[in-house]
């Protein structure tokens, strides 16, 4: 009881001591608060209701070039283009390098011959830099190809199985048949729930990047404090020198944990990122302010000096954060980084803030990412503490 | 002991210091390249093949052909599913792109003419790559759609079976060219892709971290006392000034003459106008200096200057488009970006990459030139300012 009056004291006065200084406002709370602001305004409306404006030109004059231009310009795709007529490839093209247009669709002569199994294809026109209107542009015009094809293809199917030649009347007639049957999507759209917001990701993930300094300046308070000559004085009282650890480790802890919950309640308030179950998240952040700890207070074990300390500390921050998704969301990185990102306390918590912002798990489901950020906080932790030594000396 | 020659050995000295040291190296040299690898590697990954997870129920003949035909094409990478439920969480987790379902009622649908839609398309509402990733299944499934109603029509018109007619239709398909739409590429970009945007874009991010990082240092030698005892010998402050920016100076554009050399080498980047970048990366390096030595000169500690200077670093970093491509984000947001000097040498960078003329970056170097010159002088009087107290 006794010692941990003493563990209280050393906590609240090396927090104290922490506060006074605002580089560690800016680290604990404002630099993750602003820079997830920054993403969140910057990507939270990225891919929205995009929409393209795309100019037709009708070379071929036929039924089915028509039908093409009607379906193109009717109300389901409205939301998603705007459909402007251009007279020749020439005019769209020039739209097309202005910028005026996202992309052209060029309806070649002979598109409406349905005797050709092979006939001129739709032909899209756009800037390399114009992706989103390529690709509705492309994807409209392949859809409406491939379903066309199946009126071709049952002429042309009819035609090799049918032992006498076909007039135009009759082909017509097999086309119009095979039209009726086709002309549909046959997708159905389902959606299966919500996706995480890049604020539900990017929030924590500059939290844990900035726990990573907070942990880094808590640590290095040990070597400081050596070089002050205070930890001798500390050291002098009749006090075991694990209370000095565990107060220490307390007051960062403190921060850390201090740091995640602003970052939650701010980025909620602020931003309506939806980081999922709090009880969940709350485990979580005090599983990955303990396992940065254990992992900075090891690393800080290593350094001889201060400013091998801060080498090491730095070196770790970026390298983990790149591998663990802290700068790029895991869900974007290619599978093999995906995989390596497990080999990171920040990858595992990323994993499981992801899952709790999409809504997918639940505290019991949040399981695998707490028992491997617990299992790096044992293993580092018993580590570090076996090293104190060169933390808690005169 | 001429000030050229003391300049020259200060900044010779600190050149020496930062790369001989091995964090020093990690940060300005193997750091960026990781992130420039790394984020290249994210970038380009999306010009390939969609990855659908599919569920399929169906049961019959028709089914099992459309599952073959979408795992042989070229453009999907099929992962399979076995519930409704876990193919739902990867696509929220992203784990695939898109999901689709084959119903177990695909063949009696199919072959009694039902003319609703009946393959389930999963995807997250409202993101622009589902356009392309949606018209790629929707051809596929059209396609084996297609066959079947040939068939149909093709055995009801000549009285063979419809067996036969499938297998006559589906050759006949498997011949034809493509119901693909052709592509024509034309006109300039403002903006490209995979390496050609991560190596540039991060070489102007580290450029500034690592020049902003450089402000802990001249905070520390400060609070150290180190600069009190250069001006302690016959050493004017405008020299220690000078030499220190120089040193700094030197430091970044060695950095992105390596980011360049091995972009060029490694990544295949074409970085276009070597005037143009020689000018780009010169008033950007001179920008970065000015504002480390700002930092250095205001903050009190190491720790204080560190705190600044990394969130200000990737903030703008974020804001000017280093991390991800102005074009991609809201006009307002963009035009807020180019409140960062970022965004102007990252513009200037990718039209020098897509070979357009030095004209077309005059007003970008410009603004970094006029940036330059006020930060210069800001960090001039400041440093100056706490070189006397």
């Amino acid at each position: 009881m006794r010692h941990l009056s003493t563990v209280v004291v050393i906590a609240t006065k090396d927090l104290a001591l922490r506060l006074r200084d605002r580089s560690a406002w800016v680290t604990a709370f404002v630099a993750p608060l602003a820079l997830a602001a920054i993403i969140s305004m910057a990507l939270g409306g990225v891919g929205r209701h995009p929409h393209v404006t795309v100019a037709v030109v009708d070379d071929d004059h036929g039924a089915l070039a028509k039908v093409f231009v009607n379906a193109v310009a009717a109300p389901p795709l409205r939301a998603l283009m705007t459909v402007t007529p251009v007279p020749s490839i020439a005019v769209a093209e020039d739209r097309v390098r202005t910028g005026a247009v996202n992309a052209a669709i060029i309806i070649p002569a002979g598109f409406s011959n349905q005797a050709a199994l092979d006939p001129p294809r739709l032909a899209v026109v756009a800037r390399p830099d114009q992706l989103l209107g390529e690709g509705i542009a492309r994807s409209i015009s392949d859809a409406f190809m491939t379903r066309t094809a199946a009126a071709r293809l049952a002429v042309v199917t009819t035609v090799a199985l049918s032992p006498t030649t076909l007039d135009q009347a009759a082909i017509a007639a097999i086309a119009r048949r095979a039209v009726a049957a086709e002309t549909r999507d046959p997708l159905v759209n389902r959606t299966p729930g919500r996706a995480v917001p890049p604020a539900a990701y990017y929030a924590p993930a500059m939290g844990i990047l900035f726990l990573f300094f907070v942990a880094g300046f808590g640590a290095r308070s040990f070597l400081v404090e050596q070089r002050d000559n205070t930890m001798s004085r500390l050291m002098a009282a009749p006090i075991p020198a694990w209370t000095i650890v565990l107060g220490k480790a307390l007051a960062t802890f403190a921060l850390g944990m201090g740091s995640m919950i602003v970052l939650y309640a701010s980025s909620s308030l602020l931003f309506h990122a939806h980081w999922g179950s709090p009880v969940a998240v709350l485990a979580l952040s005090a599983g990955i302010v303990v396992a940065i700890m254990a992992l900075t207070a090891f690393v800080t074990t290593l350094a001889k000096t201060d400013d091998q300390a801060n080498g090491y500390a730095g070196f770790m921050t970026f390298v983990l954060g790149l591998l663990g998704g802290n700068f790029i969301a895991t869900y974007q990185l290619p599978p093999t980084l995906r995989t390596i990102s497990t080999l990171t306390p920040n990858g595992w918590a990323l994993r499981g803030f992801a899952d709790l912002g999409a809504g997918v798990a639940s505290l019991h489901a949040v399981a695998p990412p707490l028992i491997a950020v617990g299992a790096f906080a044992a293993v580092f932790g018993a580590l570090a503490l076996s090293r104190s030594h060169r933390l808690v000396r005169a | 002991m001429s000030s050229v020659r003391k300049i020259i050995i200060i900044a010779a000295l600190d050149l020496r210091g930062t790369l001989s040291d091995r964090q020093g190296a990690f940060f300005i040299f193997a750091l960026p390249l990781a992130v420039i690898f790394i984020v290249g590697l994210v970038v380009q990954q999306g010009g390939n093949q969609v990855r659908l997870g599919l569920l399929d129920n169906g049961t019959g003949p028709l089914a099992a052909h459309l599952d073959q035909t979408l795992s042989r094409s070229s453009t999907i990478k099929l992962i399979r599913y076995h519930g409704r439920a876990s193919l739902d969480v990867a696509v929220r987790r992203s784990d695939v792109d898109v999901g689709a379902v084959i119903p177990s009622s695909y063949d009696k649908d199919l072959m009694g003419g039902r003319v609703t839609p009946n393959v389930d398309f999963i995807a997250l509402p409202a993101d622009r790559s589902i356009v392309a990733q949606r018209g790629e299944l929707e051809a596929i499934v059209s396609g084996e759609e297609a066959a079947v109603i040939a068939a149909q029509t093709a055995a009801a018109q000549t009285g063979k079976p419809v067996a036969a007619a499938l297998a006559q239709a589906r050759q006949l398909q498997g011949s034809s060219v493509s119901n693909r739409a052709t592509l024509q590429r034309i006109g300039h970009t403002s903006t490209r892709q995979g390496f050609d945007y991560t190596a540039p874009a991060n070489m102007i991010l580290f450029i500034f971290i690592n020049s902003l990082a450089a402000a802990g240092a001249v905070a520390a030698a400060r609070a150290a006392g180190i600069i009190r005892r250069m001006l302690a010998t016959p050493t004017t402050p405008g020299t220690v000034l000078i030499g220190i920016g120089a040193g700094r100076l030197a430091i970044a554009l060695v950095q992105a003459i390596v980011i360049i050399t091995v972009g060029t080498l490694v990544f295949g980047v074409a970085w276009g106008n070597p005037v143009g970048l020689l000018l780009v990366v010169l008033l950007f390096a001179l920008l970065s200096t000015a504002a480390a030595l700002y930092v250095g000169a205001t903050a009190k500690s190491f720790e204080q200057a560190i705190a600044i200077t990394i969130p200000i670093g990737i903030g703008l970093g974020m804001l000017g488009g280093c991390m991800w491509p102005l074009a991609i984000v809201g006009p307002t947001m963009r035009a807020f970006g180019h409140i960062t000097p970022h965004a102007w040498a990252v513009d200037a960078l990718i039209k020098m990459g897509a070979r357009r003329g030095l004209g077309t970056i005059v007003t970008d170097l410009a603004v970094l030139g006029g940036a330059a010159v006020v930060a210069v002088a800001l960090a001039t009087r400041r440093l100056a300012k706490s070189l006397a107290t």
